[in-house]
């Protein structure tokens, strides 16, 4: 047998051994919280999603309406902020890749990356829950929306940038303003990228825990008491309930995880569907 | 000759501190087409983007001199009027990939504002198919996105992209560089067919001598960023001045 042609087979060999170990954690944690978590909300069915929490005592869990709630509120009022915040941030830097504001933005946005998140909760703390008072719905929001900026901010860049120049410069031809270049051509050629961005920026903050412990705090008795009143979400539940004794509790953490991961993977297969690829 | 569409005197171009265009004069003729033909290298792209101001697109770039359009200086006028008045086709076929043909074509016309109604602008979308001789082709699929047309067809749409705005000139960058020829052929029966038909002026770069005998009434020859030969095509195929030209002409450089 050829010498080259054996390393080739040895080295494919490798190569996808190695890729099957990379990817194994993924699937393990799939496999894993779907085991754990799916039974529950089979067993509790439609209450699961529509009850609060039952005390430690019931035999029930009850069920995790309050963390859904908190959920679905905070990541839709940090996705207003953030999504024209970062995208129009992204569009300046495009345009304008020189200015001074340009390398701010890009230097910010790569620093904010890289923060530890219960740090920015920790500022929204300091600049917000201490001044009022009161841990809120939208102080926990404004924390998810400093966590998604970076995240929207750079996929947003990357996928502008990636624009062939040809049809920009088709654009202009056209006699379109700069404006109308941006909005009829620039953003809806790179339209994929900028979702892409977006569907990885809300599950980051549908998955955060840390920078609501110190702004939205948690709330287990009523479903959701407004913007300006603790509430709860689903990763905090998930972190708080899974460390206490109770079972029933452990049970929601459970339950609560699943619906975390079932919301993750529609969010990413809805954005794919929903926004069809720019073909060149 | 013709009174000028476009006169061009002393114009010079530098891009990040090199010396592109060299002090460019020349007269484009109205309702005519002009081969702007000479080497790779030579400034002839620029100059077009100089007529349209798309040259201001480009980083680090000083433009001084005079051009005018129908007897007005473009430097003093607003740039997306100035564009408005030209309509251009790049080298490289470049439709807008998201859009559908039919928008494709309309996109020109609504964004100046060309068309008062659907049905007015419908009629400016077939009017400019058939100026590029491309209707029959795509009249049965006028919501196809543009990658289902071959180069060649992709290229005669982004001509009725720009002729969709109804241009006073048309300026073609080398439209027929990466196409084969049977579009190419379409292509220049569809520019002679718009200076006969509708009175367009034509500025045409190529590098094809063949092509600019072809198609052109006049000819202009650049060479190192300045015009070194202008005249009618037949006196420059038959008997061209310069011994630069001479060459260009029999394929020699």
């Amino acid at each position: 047998m050829d010498g080259r042609f054996l390393v080739d087979r040895v080295f494919t060999v490798i190569v996808v051994v190695v890729a099957i170990i990379a990817i194994l954690p993924v699937f393990h944690i799939i496999a894993y919280i779907t085991w754990r978590g799916l039974p529950i909300v089979i067993d509790n069915g439609l209450s699961f999603f529509t009850d609060v929490p039952a005390a430690v005592v019931a035999e029930k869990p009850g069920g995790i309406a309050p963390a859904l709630a908190g959920t679905a509120f905070m990541t839709i009022t940090a996705t207003l902020i953030a999504v024209p915040l970062a995208t129009l941030a992204a569009i300046f830097s495009v345009e304008y890749p020189n200015h001074v504001l340009t390398k701010a933005v890009r230097v910010t946005s790569r620093s904010l990356l890289e923060v530890a998140t219960i740090l920015i909760g920790m500022l929204i703390f300091v600049l917000l829950v201490l001044p009022t008072g009161r841990f809120t719905a939208l102080a926990g929001s404004l924390a998810l929306a400093i966590v998604m900026i970076p995240y929207v901010y750079t996929y947003a860049e990357l996928a502008l940038l990636s624009v062939p120049k040809t049809y920009i410069e088709a654009a202009y031809a056209l006699g379109m303003k700069k404006a109308q270049v941006i909005f009829y051509v620039t953003v809806r050629v790179a339209r994929r990228g900028l979702a892409r961005g977006i569907a990885i920026a809300v599950t980051k903050a549908m998955g955060e825990t840390a920078p609501l412990l110190f702004t939205a705090f948690g709330a287990r008795s009523v479903i959701f008491g407004g913007p300006l009143e603790p509430a709860d979400a689903l990763p905090l539940m998930v972190f708080q309930f899974i460390q206490t004794g109770y079972d029933n509790w452990r049970a929601l953490a459970w339950g609560g995880a699943f619906t975390l991961l079932v919301l993750y993977l529609s969010f990413f297969i809805l954005a794919r569907l929903l926004v069809k690829e720019v073909r060149y | 000759m013709i009174s000028p569409a476009i006169e061009v005197k002393g114009l010079r171009v530098r891009i990040s501190g090199k010396d592109i265009l060299k002090g460019v004069d020349l007269r484009v003729p109205e309702a005519t087409i002009t081969a702007i033909m000479g080497p790779s290298g030579s400034g002839k792209t620029t100059f077009l983007k100089v007529l349209n101001r798309l040259i201001e697109l480009v980083d680090d770039v000083e433009v001084s001199g005079e051009v005018r359009v129908y007897g007005s200086n473009i430097f003093d006028m607003d740039v997306y009027k100035v564009r408005r008045l030209f309509g251009m086709v790049f080298q490289t076929p470049n439709p807008f990939p998201h859009l559908s043909i039919y928008d494709n074509v309309a996109i020109g016309a609504k964004v100046n504002n060309v068309a008062r109604s659907r049905k007015e602008l419908d009629e400016i979308v077939r009017w400019a198919l058939e100026k590029a001789m491309l209707w029959d082709e795509v009249k049965n699929r006028l919501h196809d996105p543009p990658w289902r047309l071959s180069g060649g067809q992709q290229q005669r749409l982004c001509l009725a992209r720009a002729l969709a705005m109804k241009p006073r000139i048309l300026l073609l960058d080398e439209p027929t560089a990466n196409i084969d020829p049977v579009n190419t052929a379409q292509l220049e029966d569809a520019l002679r067919a718009l200076r006969r038909d509708e009175n367009i002026t034509v500025a045409i770069v190529t590098h094809m001598p063949h092509q600019a005998i072809r198609v052109s009434d006049y000819i202009v020859m650049f060479y190192d960023g300045r015009v070194v030969e202008e005249g009618p095509t037949g006196e420059i195929a038959i008997s061209p001045r310069e011994d630069i030209t001479r060459r260009f002409l029999r394929g020699e450089m």
